[in-house]
């Protein structure tokens, strides 16, 4: 790919890897810098760039990962994550259920964007930057686990936990605005509260 | 596939074609019920056919996998709502780093890094020779109580006005030490010194430029203390002034500059000039010239804080 095109590519990215940027650090002086030492790696890196897979986001979104969880390493920030040990075998599944079905015709999700999003800043960083590549980026699993290095196990894993607060969050949501659940809306159907498979 | 090995820089995933190891994807049917609602709810499964979906699924899939792609679209939605575009002061930053850097062949990147790690040897010797003869002729220069342990402001002035004066008249020792010349390869040996480029930098270099000094060279830099440092040089396109120094150091607390004003310190002996000190965000920024009439422009264009302290 030439520069002319490779650097037009790059900077149309620029306000997504902004952000992810401002989701990681929190503080927008951070994110200005994380992102501005994003691009000085991926110009130093442009030849080594290859258009294909995920693509130049992807690409990007991998150097901006990899430069904030090594200055997180370096400060000795990055915990390890528990139920990590046990995604990252494929043979065993963590603790499972299946998520409460809604009656979608009683929740307006439009009125619930409030509490999605102050459940997604109370994540922890780990959980929260896997779910808002999956919700807002709309990037693949395997793209997700490329970028920040994982196997695919530990971003369905992190998903799922992350997920599961989320949609949590939903309840306390519902019960304000007074709608109904009623869990299993298929008539007929078995309405459990929670997978028997728990 | 080569990837710049300076740094901490894995493989950002276009070394090879995307892999087909899917891990527990390629299973559906050894996956947790819930796993695979979600696994489907998101088009992740290869093999969708309700015969390789796990036993014991609930009869209100349809329902969990709806309700899964809802809170998708949700949470992308509620996010996205909020998310505010790139500052325009980082664009442009980004949009200047972008049209100043050359193409670079990977041959002459070793070959850059080769070379510079001689420089840094050199500069780190011969700094380690200034501030043993500095501190020398400073206790000469100054008798009276011994200098108590700790770094000080004089300190400080007495290796920055010996350091630029060494360089200032662009010659021999200015062309070894001073290796990046422009903004880009600037923003390169920032990254590589302090493990970040930070846009500070670029600001103070832009603002500067805007007042007559113009980027001469940056280069690491070994400025008593503990924080990583380095060594900007700066002169006016006409040497109608003198040419002036900023070292910038990590703040490690040693030196407890005082954030809210500027610490300005005339060093005597073979370097006669003035510095002035002040701590900014993570950095102390150390501002020297042999000429007093050029640190207060420069001062005043840096932004640097207005009260001033005079050290003794």
């Amino acid at each position: 790919m030439d520069r002319p095109t490779f650097d037009k590519l790059a900077l149309e990215h620029l306000d997504a890897l902004y952000g992810v940027a401002l989701s990681l650090t929190k503080n927008p002086n951070d994110a200005s810098d994380l992102v501005q030492d994003t691009y000085t790696r991926a110009i130093r890196a442009a030849h080594t760039f290859q258009e294909k897979g995920g693509g130049m986001r992807s690409w990007l979104l991998t150097i901006l990962h990899n430069a904030f969880y090594n200055q997180a390493k370096r400060k000795s920030l990055a915990p390890v994550l528990v139920d990590e040990i046990v995604a990252a075998d494929p043979n065993q599944h963590a603790p499972d259920e299946a998520p409460p079905a809604w009656d979608l015709r009683s929740l307006d999700w439009e009125q619930v964007d409030d509490s999605i999003k102050k459940a997604i800043d109370d994540l922890s960083p780990e959980h929260r930057d896997v779910l808002l590549l999956w919700g807002v980026q709309g990037m693949k699993y395997r793209e997700i686990a490329d970028i920040l290095d994982v196997p695919i196990g530990t971003v369905m894993s992190r998903l799922h936990r992350a997920r599961k607060i989320v949609a949590d969050s939903l309840e306390g949501s519902e019960d304000e605005l007074g709608l109904n659940n009623r869990r299993g809306g298929r008539p007929g159907s078995q309405s459990p509260t929670r997978s028997p498979l728990c | 596939m080569s990837t710049p090995d300076a740094y901490p820089f894995r493989n950002p995933g276009s070394t090879a074609p995307p892999t087909q190891d899917l891990g527990p994807l390629a299973q559906p049917s050894r996956l947790s019920p819930g796993a695979y609602i979600r696994a489907l709810a998101d088009r992740e499964l290869p093999d969708a056919r309700p015969e390789s979906a796990p036993a014991n699924l609930p009869n209100n899939i349809d329902a969990c996998v709806t309700f899964e792609r809802e809170l998708r679209d949700a949470v992308g939605r509620s996010v996205s709502s909020r998310q505010v575009p790139a500052p325009a002061e980082l664009r442009a930053s980004i949009e200047r780093l972008i049209a100043n850097t050359p193409d670079r062949a990977p041959a002459s990147y070793k070959l850059q890094r080769y070379t510079r790690y001689a420089a840094v040897a050199a500069v780190l010797g011969l700094a380690a020779t200034l501030v043993i003869v500095a501190s020398n002729s400073f206790r000469r220069a100054n008798p009276g109580p011994a200098q108590t342990a700790g770094l000080t402001v004089s300190t400080i002035s007495s290796f920055v006005g010996k350091e630029h004066e060494r360089v200032a008249d662009f010659g021999t020792s200015y062309e070894k030490k001073f290796r990046a010349r422009s903004v880009e390869e600037a923003a390169d040996l920032a990254l590589d010194l302090f493990g970040f480029a930070p846009c500070s930098f670029l600001k103070r270099i832009e603002a500067l430029d805007r007042a007559g000094y113009h980027l001469a060279g940056f280069s690491d830099c070994s400025v008593p203390g503990k924080g990583k440092s380095g060594h900007f040089i700066f002169k006016t396109s006409d040497a109608s002034h003198a040419p002036v120094s900023l070292f910038v150091q990590l703040d490690t607390g040693c030196l407890k500059l005082d954030g809210t004003c500027c610490h300005r310190c005339e060093t005597v002996g073979d370097a006669s000039g003035t510095m002035v000190a002040w701590k900014d965000d993570r950095f102390d920024y150390y501002l020297y010239s042999c000429d007093p009439k050029a640190i207060e422009p420069t001062r005043l264009a840096l932004n640097a804080p207005s009260n001033i302290a005079d050290v003794r």
